[in-house]
């Protein structure tokens, strides 16, 4: 039975040295150098560590900066895209529209002094058979009831008139019913 | 010069005006007894040169981890070891591709006079141990070589006494099967 703690050379070969097996040639004064190169490593791998801080810096404004730009960019033709996009329920929301005309009547008939709404009011004829006073039509109560905003997409070149309006809030019909 | 004990070189490592010179020390001390466990695994001095260095960069790194439950020579012999190894993986995953197979490889530079100084019997001797898996071999570079105890080995690799002695049983019957095919 095979002793793994007495094993000899000889076992494995008659002429087998131990020593002569075990014969590495090593380059000469190759462990007086080694300190050496081996402090060379540790001090580049101390500059290495520093330096990535550094040369991330520069590359991350950089970075920075394009995508500001790139933001300006798609932003800018987005917010003239969407210039005759109002609401109905008495503010527009974008003053930049390229309908000047609708935006210049919104801001003059729907601006938050609630006069405006009477105004619209005084206009408006009582419907036939009914005796109560057109400026009921738009009673006050009726004037604090929160109306959810509609996004309504308005052509360019259809021109509204009060009327349209008048006929809108009085009767709830939809824009495209309107147009 | 004389050699310094754990204690002394600890010291001098735990010292921060002296790390330096400490650590200066350590390498002196111990890198020839520690070459030969990468040399024969690695085989080209190359490899061997490598693997000593980053073994020793790992030792510059983590030196304040060293909690002395081992000697320093053991604990360093384990940080060389580990770097042969992971070498040898590396190279064998390059060499994946490659025609040659990494144990073709290896037992060519052994051939070469540059890289081995043995004669034929430890040519052929060689030869047999390179067909042993990686981790077997360094089992058997540690006990025939390197004559450690078991008990040693197993604090280095981590692996069970039992689990050791099977393991060299079975690498000494590999190699003695080698030897009498070859001859």
């Amino acid at each position: 039975m095979l002793e793994p703690d007495n094993i000899d050379d000889k076992r494995f070969s008659k002429d087998l040295d131990k020593k002569s097996a075990d014969k590495w040639p090593v380059p000469v004064n190759y462990f007086e150098s080694l300190p050496e190169r081996i402090s060379t490593r540790i001090s580049a791998q101390k500059a290495q560590k520093h330096r990535p801080l550094g040369k991330l810096i520069w590359p991350g404004i950089a970075a920075a900066a394009v995508a500001v730009v790139l933001a300006v960019l798609l932003i800018l033709p987005n917010d003239k895209s969407v210039g005759n996009r109002v609401t109905v329920a008495g503010q527009h929301q974008d003053t930049s529209a390229p309908d000047k005309a609708i935006s210049a009547y919104l801001d003059k008939e729907f601006s938050a002094d609630s006069s405006s709404y009477n105004n619209l009011a005084d206009n408006v004829k009582p419907p036939a058979g009914r005796n109560k006073p057109a400026a009921n039509v738009l009673a006050p109560e009726a004037q604090q009831t929160p109306i959810s905003p509609v996004a309504v997409d308005f052509p360019e070149d259809v021109k509204i008139t009060e009327d349209m309006l008048l006929e809108y809030f009085d009767s709830g019909l939809t824009s495209e019913d309107i147009l | 010069m004389r050699e310094l004990s754990d204690k002394e070189l600890l010291e001098k490592l735990r010292d921060p005006s002296g790390r330096a010179y400490g650590f200066n020390l350590l390498v002196r001390q111990f890198s020839p007894r520690l070459y030969p466990v990468v040399r024969r695994l690695l085989i080209n001095h190359d490899d061997a040169d490598d693997a000593m260095q980053n073994a020793w960069l790992s030792v510059h790194r983590n030196i304040d981890k060293f909690q002395e439950n081992s000697s320093l020579f053991t604990w360093l012999y384990r940080i060389t070891l580990n770097e042969a190894l992971a070498l040898l993986k590396k190279n064998k995953r390059r060499s994946f591709l490659s025609l040659e197979s990494e144990t073709a490889r290896l037992a060519r530079y052994l051939e070469s006079p540059v890289y081995f100084d043995g004669d034929e019997s430890a040519l052929k001797f060689q030869k047999a141990i390179l067909t042993l898996p990686p981790k077997q071999r360094s089992v058997f570079h540690m006990r025939y070589f390197d004559e450690l105890p078991y008990a040693r080995i197993a604090e280095i690799t981590g692996t069970s006494e039992g689990a050791l002695k099977a393991s060299y049983h079975q690498a000494v019957s590999k190699i003695e099967k080698y030897i009498h095919a070859a001859d």
